[in-house]
């Protein structure tokens, strides 16, 4: 072989090796160097196109994540983890990867909302568990639905949507969506929820987005909160959370005064918070990292809390361990 | 007076192992610098140059993740792009394209130049030369056209929200399979190159006119083309090409995609058929050289 020809042969395969180590290294410490889509949950497909809130949030990420493993070291017996566990066999831990929700109209003036969980679920154990409660299986297009009887409420559901997808809410809204199909009309045919959805930033691991005149129309906000914020139209909320936290809430004004309006009373809101908060470093240093921008209608207020601002956060809160 | 060492037929004759590793030393080299090379740069070069536009297009913002398809919105992210790419660039036309122009060429070359006696009269085995040259051929083939998609998958899977380290994977996947769709190519090739007179011709007709015609056809004839079992081992979702696809749709409505398992199967009889078959050939066949 000569020289030339074995300069060729290291040169390449030297690309190679440094190619496939680069991209070892992101598989391995994927969610912390590199960004994560957001090109939108295939659940999406289960979201009507009408609906007024999607929010979003990977708890596979989370519970990876730094942040949990201190929760961890606060709260070590965890919210009901083991209960969990025992009762449906479900670890959130490890068997959920996502979650998705949504509200949108629903009959009588009343809002619809559904809850989508993806990861590996105990099918047969949790309806069983639902059957011991009451609750009554039947068959709609195909799908076995759990469903009880919630009084006032109405009746509440559970469908086994496709292999590791289970639909949690009103029975109307899911069987609404399992009429829906993957193959109707979805979410991804309103164009205004869609521009909102491009607004995340691509590394969020959980995210909310709504329209406002939506939200007053559906009655979840009270009456007072709606006359006060008629020009407000719609928010994105957006967070990674990871060793630290960061993030971000973006809200819509109607027209540029109004986004005006909304950027002077957030930089009020913050200059008083900060007067209120001297001589308390740990919500000091989640005020510093606060951070308002935004032109013409929009407003928004980011922030990013270090790793190290948590750990003096966490040791306020941690139980006093001194012997 | 010291008498001449009688040397051992044992010794004079280096194993077909050995042969081929020689063979292979030599061919590598003339391979990398022939003038083929440079079409070969040009075939693999030709995504990598895409690649950088498409980066450029979306730095200036001229190309956006998500779009309107048939009135329904679509996204479209790096990995996405870089499937289509795999798919393609390389797997529908660099590939065949490579195994055709290489693999023919391994002993149709030597006759045209009429220095295949040269090879013929060495103590070593027929077969031997052609195992060399066929190892040559995966060397040269893999070392140019892998880089250029490690190139490629760097520029485009970050793009529009795509992550490198959730689509690696699916990298190496793909390295796996353009390899293997070299080898087994390059294998059919080599027997072609072995057997017929005019084998770039026949080559060509074989990835372009059978391969994409058969594929549509009903029936057990897709089951003798190589792309038919590559495509079960695509870890990306084919391109839809929407009147093409449901066409095909209609004519494949009982088909199915075959499983990893068989596609292994297949792809290992052609290879190890093609080359078994093409080293026979290579040993029985009488190669006249035209005066």
């Amino acid at each position: 072989m000569t020289r030339q020809t074995r300069y060729f042969v290291l040169g390449t395969s030297g690309l190679l090796v440094v190619g496939l180590c680069t991209g070892l290294f992101a598989y391995y410490n994927r969610g912390e160097a590199l960004a994560v889509s957001v090109a939108g949950p295939v659940e999406l497909a289960h979201v009507p196109p009408n609906a007024s809130v999607v929010a979003y949030a990977n708890v596979r990420e989370v519970m990876l994540s730094d942040f949990r493993e201190r929760i961890r070291q606060i709260a070590p017996d965890g919210v009901g983890q083991a209960e969990l566990e025992q009762q449906l066999g479900l670890n959130v831990e490890n068997d959920v990867d996502h979650v998705l929700a949504f509200l949108a109209p629903g009959p009588n003036e009343r809002p619809a909302g559904l809850v989508l969980f993806r990861g590996r679920f105990d099918t047969t154990r949790l309806e069983a568990v639902a059957r011991d409660g009451g609750a009554t299986v039947s068959v709609y297009a195909d799908t076995r639905v759990v469903s009880i009887n919630a009084g006032d409420v109405g009746a509440l559901a559970m469908a086994f949507m496709e292999p590791g997808l289970v639909a949690v809410g009103d029975l109307a809204t899911i069987h609404q969506a399992l009429d829906r199909g993957s193959t109707g009309p979805d979410l991804t045919s309103n164009e205004q929820m869609m521009g909102l959805l491009e607004q995340i930033d691509g590394g969020s691991n959980a995210w909310a987005v709504g329209r406002f005149g939506d939200l007053s129309t559906l009655g979840i906000l009270p009456d007072e909160v709606s006359v006060q914020m008629p020009a407000v139209t719609a928010f994105v909320v957006d967070g990674r959370v990871n060793g630290g936290i960061s993030g971000s809430v973006t809200i819509e004004g109607r027209d540029e005064e109004a986004g005006q309006n909304l950027r002077d009373v957030l930089r009020g809101f913050l200059a008083l918070a900060k007067m209120q908060t001297t001589g308390r470093p740990e919500l000091q240093l989640m005020l510093d990292s606060l951070q308002l921008s935004g032109t013409g209608t929009i407003a928004t207020l980011s922030f990013l809390i270090p790793s190290e601002a948590l750990d003096l956060i966490f040791s306020y809160a941690a139980p006093d361990t001194a012997p | 007076m010291s008498t001449p060492e009688t040397v051992p037929a044992d010794a004079a004759t280096p194993s077909f192992v050995r042969s081929a590793l020689r063979v292979y030393d030599l061919s590598l080299g003339q391979m990398l610098w022939s003038r083929r090379t440079v079409f070969m740069a040009l075939v693999v070069g030709g995504p990598v140059v895409v690649a950088l536009i498409l980066r450029l297009l979306v730095a200036m913002d001229l190309v956006t993740a998500r779009g309107l398809v048939d009135g329904r919105a679509v996204t479209v992210t790096g990995p996405v792009i870089f499937g289509l790419m795999i798919w393609g660039f390389y797997l529908r036309f660099t590939v065949p394209l490579l195994g055709v122009f290489y693999g023919t060429a391994l002993i149709a070359d030597e006759v045209e130049d009429k220095t295949i006696t040269y090879l013929f009269t060495r103590p070593i085995s027929r077969g031997a030369v052609l195992v060399g040259k066929y190892l040559a051929y995966l060397g040269c083939t893999g070392l140019v056209v892998l880089p250029s998609v490690m190139l490629v998958f760097f520029l485009v899977v970050p793009l529009l929200g795509g992550s490198i380290g959730m689509a690696f994977p699916d990298l190496v996947k793909d390295l796996a399979l353009l390899a293997v769709g070299l080898a087994v190519y390059g294998a059919l090739f080599a027997l072609v190159g072995a057997w017929l007179k005019r084998p770039l011709l026949t080559g060509l007709v074989f990835i372009f006119g059978w391969e994409p015609i058969v594929v549509v056809v009903p029936g057990y004839m897709k089951r003798f083309t190589v792309s038919y079992y590559l495509q079960g081992l695509v870890p990306h979702a084919m391109p839809q090409d929407g009147i093409v696809t449901s066409i095909l749709a209609i004519l494949q409505a009982n088909e199915v995609v075959p499983s990893a398992a068989v596609s292994l199967i297949g792809l290992g009889v052609i290879l190890l058929g093609g080359l078994l078959l093409a080293t026979w050939f290579v040993e029985r066949r009488e190669y006249v050289l035209e005066q």
